[in-house]
């Protein structure tokens, strides 16, 4: 009896309806963002290993330094000019120096050279200069551009072994695979692998030769690779999850709504008219629910995607297909209440023709409960679609939250404590959901008591 | 003797639009061995009246004022456990509006029977549940029957058997014959009215069909808007009924779908933002001046007490 | 409608919607069928090749060929292959409904047999403990809460329900799992982190069924965390609602005790529901129970088919959708019945 405004001013003094209004609000802003701040190739990016070497592996969030655990952030020295020099008889050489303060206790987990030029130099020169003064010099013969040199690299490698054996006067061969970086952040002296950490300030010197004019691009840079990243942390390749968590959303939502758009509309319109024509009908009707609710989502799902490769919007729609039922459900026992109202009877008596009073009279009632339970559907969708993703079945070149779970659950993370790479993607997955369920609680709970008060 | 009486009862339920007074300083009595009905259109309070005396309001609804006399003891202030075990349905029983939907639907006729004599130590065996199902002229068949199998008048009738289960001293019944056909209906009331020979309770009957209880009752409450208008002896009443209300109620013929009788234009006050006077006032033919002001009180007419200031 | 003729009826529905839930599901993995099947047929051709080769070492290559095709065709035709759709249909139908699925890629069987049958015959009866045994004490103890939340409306039980009911809807059963893995296993070590047993299991029954329990702990906590909630906010709901009728009044009336009103009149009266939103829960709840089964590596369906897709398996992927098809239509049936027995309409008359 009460009108539409009515059940927006009954919202707008739920409390927990706002806040999850609010919420999604933001969301929706975020991917909105998402969607344009980010190339559409993306995705191929994410699940290239090859891209995220400049970032430290396994690494947690920075803000754990904040409790007090020794775990520094990277750095990246990038978009500095290319002083050039020309040397004389042909030769030319561009420098760039780089200066850092080291404080931590641990070393970096990796140093990373990227080069980025036109032309063929000769040799790229680094001088790594440490707080207590020694240098190592590490020449790289005749780089390639839009390469990532790291410590554990040949090229970089060998001088570094050579440096650690005139310190310690053992042979190269003792270095092992990681202890690089030992070399080039502890103390100097027989003990070197072992020593503790300078702290103090690096330079870094970079000089690269060549016999003809090049173009060094101020996009060549170089990384220390920390031993934390960013507010989420990074997974075994060193793909930042707060991107990961950030790619997917988009996704997640597009597929909820989809998803419970479709099954809700389809299964409010099938179980309203199922129980308005009431009879052998309705019984066939809730028979042909029945063959669909008995259709278990998760297997079917995975059986078809090797039948039909899956786009968003046809896993929405499958994902709809199998969900629609336990909405056909609810909606019929709704309309049979309202249909012992007075008012419906009325109509009949009247002589209205029994399809218009469905239309005009009954499926107007069952509005607000559709409303209310798309809303509530949204993320049982996300919840499905996620849990596909973790089984490996997702549309290709999507980012997603169940996928990056799944590498988690391979690669046995909760079991390693890499416990931010499994706690922010599956929290995600909650906080995209709250906010529908908060929504839609408020409104089913205005919605209900109307349509089923006699 | 009175048995049971309520003195100054207020009832109120709270609401967003306000306190809704669905009874409003209401003395009414019930006499021993007596037949009482109370009388008035659809939402003048009568159900809560009564649901009130006998502590069965469901919150927000609560009794605000006056108190509520069994034998003398005021059993608004027993407590729950004490009411429930000494009270309820040993002594004060009720046939409610609606009683078709009284009993719990998955249980038997006769095993709710044989709960309520067994809970309050009363022999339960077969031949006392074919013999009250006998009092109401039921089949002891009825007692294997679940409700959903029984007619409306099957159900009523088994209810008041219930009712009478456990022999109490008073009988309250709240339009035991809504929804029932014609027929049906006056034998409900003849029942109720052998039984109450027969069983030596007293009756108190609620209803808005005054023809139906013309020849049954002793004794009249009428009341409008939370508030008796006027109560007397059933001969005096309905030889004239003094209150105007009372007139038209007489002459008017209620409707089971409609709220509005007939007889007498306009509706009732909204209970929540009562006028001060008498609350007929926009609808009485006579109203007067003084009738918008001040409320009047019950005085002596003939052998009836009436709430109007034309007398 | 007595009893026996709600079974009669009810049995033949679900019967009939066995086999139309099958057909959908049929059509779905039609291309993906019809691969498997020639894949089984080379596969068991090349078989029958190197058997033929050792055993009549006279033959030619040509007359091997011949042979060989002979016997590929006589395999597919068993499928239905070369027949009208119809005919095809039934055949593959029938195939699957006799357990014929061929025998696995990749995946073996405890008892080292290939055959998808047996593999399944080996899994299945894990998630059926699993499952089984998480939906009753989430029935169970969804109902108890639900109605002691209901009894003391406004009450902290019944204000914090929606809250855990919120946590139902919004959290994936298998992450559960993970932050158990977490917490439970890796950090506090006081459960195994997975698997179904110790390895090498204890010694003797007791000790044995002990080991099985605690394995069974954290998958059945995940699952009756998260499905719980939902479960105690329809039951408030239902029973809140069953509290505003008549019945309860007229009850309270004759002196029955609020505690006997509540735990015998409405729990009874509502009881119906509750088996119908069991069934529900029953299919709501599949999902999360075969995905739980992934993160503890409980070996149950969930697992295998989890298994199958890293190998691509799929034999057993068809085979395991099939068979938790049937699992979860016998589980509604089951459901149904419960609603036949609780409700008076039915079961009398
Ligand atoms: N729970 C409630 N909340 C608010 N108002 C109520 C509530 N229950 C009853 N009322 C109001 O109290 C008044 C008296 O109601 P009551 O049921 O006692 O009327 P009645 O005389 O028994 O009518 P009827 O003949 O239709 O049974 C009505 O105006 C009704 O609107
Ligand atoms: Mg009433």
């Amino acid at each position: 009896m009460s009108g539409k405004s009515s059940y927006l001013e009954e919202f707008s003094k739920s409390k927990a309806g706002m806040i999850g209004l609010a919420l999604l609000l933001f969301l929706l802003v975020l991917s909105v963002y998402v969607v344009l701040a980010y190339p559409s190739n993306i995705a191929s990016t994410w699940n290239n290993p090859e891209s995220w070497q400049g970032n430290p592996a396994k690494a947690p969030p920075t803000w754990v330094t904040l409790l007090g655990v020794d775990a520094p952030p990277s750095l990246e020295f990038k978009g500095g000019q290319w002083a050039n020099a020309s040397v004389g008889s042909g030769n030319y050489n561009y420098s760039q120096s780089y200066t850092f303060k080291w404080t931590s206790k641990v070393t970096p987990s990796n140093i990373v050279f990227s080069p980025r030029f036109s032309g063929t130099p000769l040799e790229a020169e680094m001088t790594w200069s440490k707080p207590d003064g020694q240098s190592i010099v590490i020449y790289i013969a005749s780089p390639q551009t839009n390469s990532n040199y790291d410590a554990t690299d040949q090229d970089i490698s060998q001088w570094i072994h050579q440096f650690v054996e005139a310190q310690t006067g053992t042979l190269q061969g003792t270095v092992t695979f990681g202890e690089e970086l030992d070399a080039l952040f502890d103390a100097d002296g027989p003990n070197l692998l072992s020593n503790p950490v300078l702290q103090g300030t690096y330079h870094v010197r970079i000089d690269v030769l060549s016999r003809s004019p090049i173009a060094l691009s101020p996009s060549s840079s170089l990384t220390v690779d920390g031993r934390s990243y960013g507010i989420m942390g990074t997974d075994l390749y060193g793909r930042p999850i707060q991107l990961g968590i950030l790619l997917g959303l988009p996704y997640a939502l597009e597929l909820g709504a989809v998803t419970s758009v479709a099954a809700v509309v389809f299964g409010v319109v099938f179980g309203g008219i199922s129980g308005y024509i009431g009879g052998r009908r309705d019984g066939f009707m809730q028979w042909f629910t029945l063959v669909f609710l008995a259709l278990p989502a998760l297997p079917f799902l995975v059986a078809i995607s090797y039948s039909f490769t899956l786009s968003l919007i046809s896993e929405a729609l499958l994902i709809a297909a199998l969900s629609w039922p336990f909405y056909a459900i609810i909606a019929r026992s709704v309309a049979l209440s309202v249909k012992s109202q007075a008012y419906v009877e009325a109509d009949r008596a009247m002589g209205i023709s029994a399809f218009r009073t469905f239309f005009t009279h009954f499926m107007p009632r069952l509005t607000p409960v559709t409303i209310a339970y798309t809303v509530l559907g949204i993320p049982a969708g996300i919840l499905l679609a996620q849990t596909l993703a973790f089984l490996g079945i997702a549309p290709p070149n999507i980012v997603t939250w169940g996928g990056i779970l799944d590498e988690a659950f391979v690669q046995e993370a909760a079991l390693f404590g890499w416990w931010w790479w499994v706690f922010f993607p599956g929290m995600m997955i909650v906080v995209v959901a709250t906010p529908f369920v908060l929504v839609g609680f408020a409104l089913d709970k205005i919605v209900s008591p109307k349509v089923s008060a006699k | 003797m009175t048995l049971l009486e309520a003195k100054g009862l207020s009832i109120v339920f709270p609401t967003s639009r306000g306190e809704v007074k669905a009874v409003d300083q209401v003395d009414i009595s019930l006499g021993e061995r007596e037949f009482v009905g109370i009388a008035g259109e659809s939402g003048a309070g009568k159900s809560t009246l009564a649901l009130g005396m006998l502590r069965l309001l469901t919150p927000p609804g609560k009794v605000v004022a006056g108190e509520v006399l069994f034998h003398g003891t005021d059993i608004l202030k027993l407590t729950d456990e004490q009411f429930r075990k000494d009270y309820r349905w040993t002594k004060l029983a009720m046939v409610f509006q609606g009683s078709m939907n009284g009993f719990t639907p998955v249980f038997t006729i006769g095993s709710q029977l044989k709960e309520v004599l067994a809970l309050h130590g009363r022999e339960a065996s077969d031949s006392t549940i074919s013999k009250l199902l006998e009092t109401v002229d039921l089949d002891n068949s009825i007692a294997s029957r679940y409700p959903h199998e029984l007619s409306g008048g099957q159900k009523q009738r088994a209810f008041i058997a219930m009712a009478l289960s456990l022999e109490p001293e008073v009988l309250v019944t709240d339009e035991p014959t809504t929804a029932l056909d014609v027929i049906t209906q006056a034998t409900i009331i003849n029942l109720l009215k052998r039984l109450r020979k027969e069983l030596g309770i007293s009756v108190l009957l609620i209803t808005h069909d005054l023809a139906l209880i013309s020849e049954a009752v002793e004794r009249l409450y009428v009341m409008y808007a939370g508030g008796v208008v006027e109560e007397g002896p059933s001969i005096d009443f309905f030889a004239k009924p003094k209150h105007p209300y009372s007139q038209g109620l007489l002459t008017s013929t209620p409707t089971l779908t409609s709220n509005e009788i007939k007889g007498i234009p306009g509706f009732l006050p909204d209970l929540a933002n009562l006028p001060p006077g008498c609350r007929f006032t926009p609808r009485c033919p006579f109203a007067m001046e003084v009738c918008k002001r001040d409320y009047p009180p019950l005085k002596g007419v003939g052998g009836e007490r009436v709430a109007c200031w034309l007398y | 409608m007595t009893f026996r003729r709600f079974l009669v009826v009810k049995t033949i529905s679900y019967a009939v919607a066995l086999v139309a839930t099958v057909s959908i599901l049929y059509v779905g993995i039609y291309p993906s069928l019809q691969r498997v099947i020639k894949d089984q047929a080379t596969a068991e051709g090349q078989q029958f090749q190197q058997s033929l080769v050792r055993a009549h070492a006279n033959l030619t290559q040509k007359q091997i060929g011949q042979q060989v095709a002979a016997f590929k065709a006589t395999f597919l035709a068993q499928f239905g292959f070369n027949q009208p759709l119809p005919v095809k249909f039934a055949l593959q139908l029938q195939n699957l409904f006799t357990f014929h699925f061929g025998s696995s890629y990749f995946t073996l069987a405890p008892n080292g047999s290939n055959q998808v049958s047996s593999i399944i015959a080996a899994y299945l009866p894990n998630t059926i403990v699993l499952f089984t045994t998480g939906t009753i004490l989430v029935v169970l103890a969804g109902s108890i809460v639900g109605l002691l939340a209901a009894r003391s409306a406004g009450g902290k039980l019944d204000r914090s329900i929606p809250f855990i009911a919120v946590f139902h809807s919004s959290l994936p059963t298998w992450w559960v799992g993970f932050l158990f893995i977490a917490f439970f296993a890796y950090t506090l070590n006081l459960f195994p982190s997975g698997g179904i047993n110790s390895v090498p299991p204890p010694v003797g029954l007791v000790p044995r069924f002990g080991d099985f329990l605690l394995h069974l702990t954290l998958p059945l906590a995940a699952f009756f965390v998260v499905n719980v909630g939902g479960f105690a906010y329809v039951i408030r709901s239902l029973v809140f609602s069953t509290m505003g009728e008549d019945f309860v009044l007229t009850a309270k009336a004759r002196g029955i005790s609020n505690n006997r009103i509540l735990f015998r009149h409405v729990l009874r009266t509502v009881s119906p529901s509750i088996a119908t939103q069991s069934i529900l829960n029953v299919a709501s709840s599949f999902a999360g129970a075969i995905t739980v089964e992934v993160v503890f590596r409980w070996p149950g369906l969930g697992l295998l088919t989890y298994d199958s897709i890293l190998s691509n398996d799929l034999p057993v992927i068809i085979a395991t959708t099939f068979i938790l098809t049937i699992v979860l239509l016998l589980g509604l049936y089951l459901g149904e019945l419960c609603y036949g027995v609780l409700d008076p309409r039915i079961r009398s008359g």
